[in-house]
């Protein structure tokens, strides 16, 4: 699959913003670990027999929406992977440089002169 | 639109979670006195779902080929499916509710049609959409280098069919 009329750049600038988000989002986080605990108080004491199935019943649907987003976003991540791979060896070198559009001069570089 | 189906796989989570914890949780499932979903007929249905997200495939490849009476053809037969699929599942929901399962009678009526509901509801959009798509396809608004239109139909159409796989193989046995 390839991005027609989607610059690579602007993906690119994309996901580093993702991630600079991804990471600030945690930082924010991290201070406040103990009082996100503090939820879990009520779950554990409504589960706190060890026979009673709805113990194995949250625990399976936890561990079923844990697992979503990673597969969900590993999905996307390799699906991106992939498609960037493609796009790079179906593109010469020379579409993959930049054009200034501004000064109206096309500096990319006819690959011949690359392949030099 | 991968955002907004990847938002739609979160939703669709949290509804099948909740539906874990019911379903484990519970010592018969059905609970006693509750009739027994429809296998049989919703296996048929699954089938002829699936053969729409094929349609759909085959709506796409053509439009791809700049074949645009092909894309018509397709998008009509899956826009039909879809709605044989809705109407099947209407009759048999009004099957449930008259052997006495419905949104209120407990747990297993209110996670069946939540689950199920939402899907009904997300292929009733997908066939509105579908239609729209077709009304566009008629006025010549796609053509092999334009066809964003058809294949983010088609993504959401995708979507649906594969949920439902999901939500058939976790509810029905």
């Amino acid at each position: 699959m390839s991005f027609p009329g989607l610059k690579q750049e602007f993906l690119i600038r994309g996901a580093r913003r993702a991630g600079l988000l991804a990471v600030l989002f945690l930082l924010f986080l991290a201070p406040w670990n103990g009082n996100i605990a503090a939820q879990c108080a009520m779950c554990g004491t409504a589960l706190s027999s060890p026979d009673d199935p709805l113990r194995s019943a949250i625990g399976w649907s936890v561990l079923f929406l844990i697992a979503m987003p990673f597969t969900l976003f590993g999905s996307i991540a390799l699906w991106l992977f992939l498609a960037f791979r493609q796009s790079r060896t179906k593109l010469p070198l020379a579409a993959m440089l930049p054009f200034r559009e501004e000064s109206g001069v096309d500096e990319r570089v006819p690959i011949k002169e690359v392949k030099q | 639109m991968v955002i907004f189906l990847a938002a739609e796989v979160m939703f669709f989570s949290g509804l099948i979670g909740a539906y874990i914890v019911y379903r484990l949780a519970s010592p018969f499932w059905p609970p006693l006195g509750m009739p027994r979903l429809p296998l049989g007929v919703t296996s048929i249905n699954t089938g002829v779902l699936l053969t729409s997200g094929y349609t759909m495939y085959r709506a796409m490849r053509a439009l791809r080929n700049g074949s645009i009476p092909g894309l018509k053809r397709m998008l009509w037969i899956t826009a039909a499916l879809g709605t044989v699929f809705l109407l099947v599942q209407g009759s048999e929901w009004a099957r449930l509710i008259g052997f006495g399962l419905t949104l209120q009678q407990g747990t297993f009526g209110a996670t069946f049609f939540t689950l199920i509901g939402f899907h009904g509801l997300h292929v009733l959009g997908a066939v509105i959409w579908l239609l729209v798509v077709l009304l566009l396809a008629k006025k010549n608004r796609f053509s092999a280098d334009r066809r964003t239109g058809v294949e983010l139909c088609g993504m959401y159409w995708f979507f649906v069919c594969a949920l439902w796989v999901a939500l058939f193989v976790l509810v029905y046995p």
